[in-house]
């Protein structure tokens, strides 16, 4: 029994590790000295460097170069070093009256940050970081934030809100508008 | 201790086979995920060949397929070059993303699911320089869903525009699918709810196309 059992961990072991030597490049021939050299330059001069061809895993691959072209490829992420914030509201469709909660927050730029909000309903501006505003008339609203980092640089997220009535709030959602909470309870989770 | 073992797995299978009933009705094909889609934008051209509202091909490519010359934009085929928008070559990019929302308190229905929508944009021009107004993110969809009165159906396509405000070229706008199909009269997308997305563009003020889905090779 012992034995056997010592067999199938060996078999499993050799096994193990034929699997790991299919799975391995080939080993690459050793790089001469110039591409040795190429190796310690920046990755652009290693890409352009025709004796880098010695030493394939120095060169990028087609999608690390795509990335690294313009980094514009991620809509959560900023693009460039221009200042860009980054905000959003915790319900966008409901009906009066209606308690949204806004939060914004950098994604680049240089401190101090302030945030200027425009809800959209020709009330006044007002500025924070998480801001509540009740919406207490049926409407549609194109609200905004405009994010100044320290140097004065501005970047502006807007926000399209529906409020609707109780009745075609419930007909929207399939529910029972006797059911509804009245007024809307102020939310608890930031946006 | 027996009968409350037995009262508990009744209650189990009370709530499986309650859970089941509510999901029979989505019987239609559907993947078993696909909570997002995002696409970047490129220049609009007016088609090439089609049936309805293309250019009639010219010419063809070196391989004989039938083509058009010169490319055409919208602002171009309906004569609005002097204000139309169009995208600088040297550092525009946009996106659009469609993502299926979490629900946040405090008012969570049951049967009710919806999607969050996010456009952002740079480079945007005119001929004058950083583009400033009011463009719309404009879309038709095509939607199948468990309705909440007769089961599964897929609706006529439907198109709907939101506004996209441009300030000094750039957009970055978010809402929510309820929100937009509130403006349309369509109702909220129930539970087992597929979108097809068969048109997005960016439009100009002028109604002109500048933006459609797609890749830009260098």
């Amino acid at each position: 029994m012992g034995s056997r059992i010592l067999l199938l961990a060996a078999l499993a072991v050799l096994i193990a590790a034929c699997q790991r030597d299919e799975s391995r490049p080939a080993p690459a021939p050793s790089a001469p000295p110039k591409a040795a050299a190429a190796l310690a330059q920046t990755p652009a001069a290693v890409a352009s460097s025709a004796s880098a061809a010695a030493a394939p895993k120095a060169e990028p691959s087609n999608d690390a170069a795509a990335d690294n072209d313009d980094g514009d490829d991620d809509i959560d992420k900023p693009w460039g070093t221009d200042f860009e914030i980054d905000a959003d509201a915790n319900r966008y469709f409901g009906y009066p009256p209606m308690v949204v909660m806004f939060g914004a927050k950098p994604l680049n730029g240089k401190p101090p940050f302030t945030y200027t909000w425009d809800f959209g309903d020709d009330s006044a501006h007002v500025t924070g970081e998480i801001v509540n505003h009740m919406y207490d008339k049926i409407g549609r609203y194109t609200a905004y934030v405009e994010g100044k980092d320290g140097t004065g640089e501005t970047y502006r997220v807007s926000f399209i809100i529906a409020v609707v009535s109780p009745e075609d709030f419930a007909t929207r959602k399939g529910l029972d508008v006797s059911t509804l909470p009245s007024p809307s309870p102020v939310p608890t989770t930031t946006p | 201790m027996k009968k409350h073992l037995l009262g508990g797995l009744a209650a189990v299978l009370v709530v499986g086979i309650s859970a089941s009933v509510a999901m029979a009705q989505c019987a239609f094909e559907h993947p078993k995920s696909a909570k997002k889609f995002q696409g970047n934008f490129v220049q609009a051209f007016v088609s090439c060949g089609n049936p309805v509202g293309s250019n009639s091909p010219n010419t063809t490519t070196e391989g004989s397929v039938p083509a058009c010359k010169p490319p055409e934009t919208y602002s171009q085929q309906s004569g609005n070059t002097g204000t139309g928008w169009s995208w600088d070559e040297l550092k525009a990019s946009a996106q659009v993303q469609f993502k299926a929302a979490v629900a946040k308190p405090p008012v969570t229905p049951a049967d009710s699911t919806d999607l969050a929508v996010k456009v952002k944009a740079k480079g945007i021009v005119d001929p004058v320089g950083n583009a400033n107004g009011t463009g719309a993110l404009a879309t038709t969809a095509r939607a199948t869903f468990n309705d909440r009165m007769n089961g599964d159906i897929t609706v006529v396509d439907f198109a709907s525009n939101f506004v996209t405000p441009v300030v000094d070229g750039k957009i970055n706008v978010k809402t929510s699918a309820d929100a937009l199909l509130n403006g349309i009269s369509q109702p909220g997308l129930p539970h087992c709810s597929s979108i097809e997305t068969v048109t997005v563009n960016l439009v100009d003020p002028n109604g002109d196309a500048y933006g459609n889905l797609g890749l830009f090779l260098k």
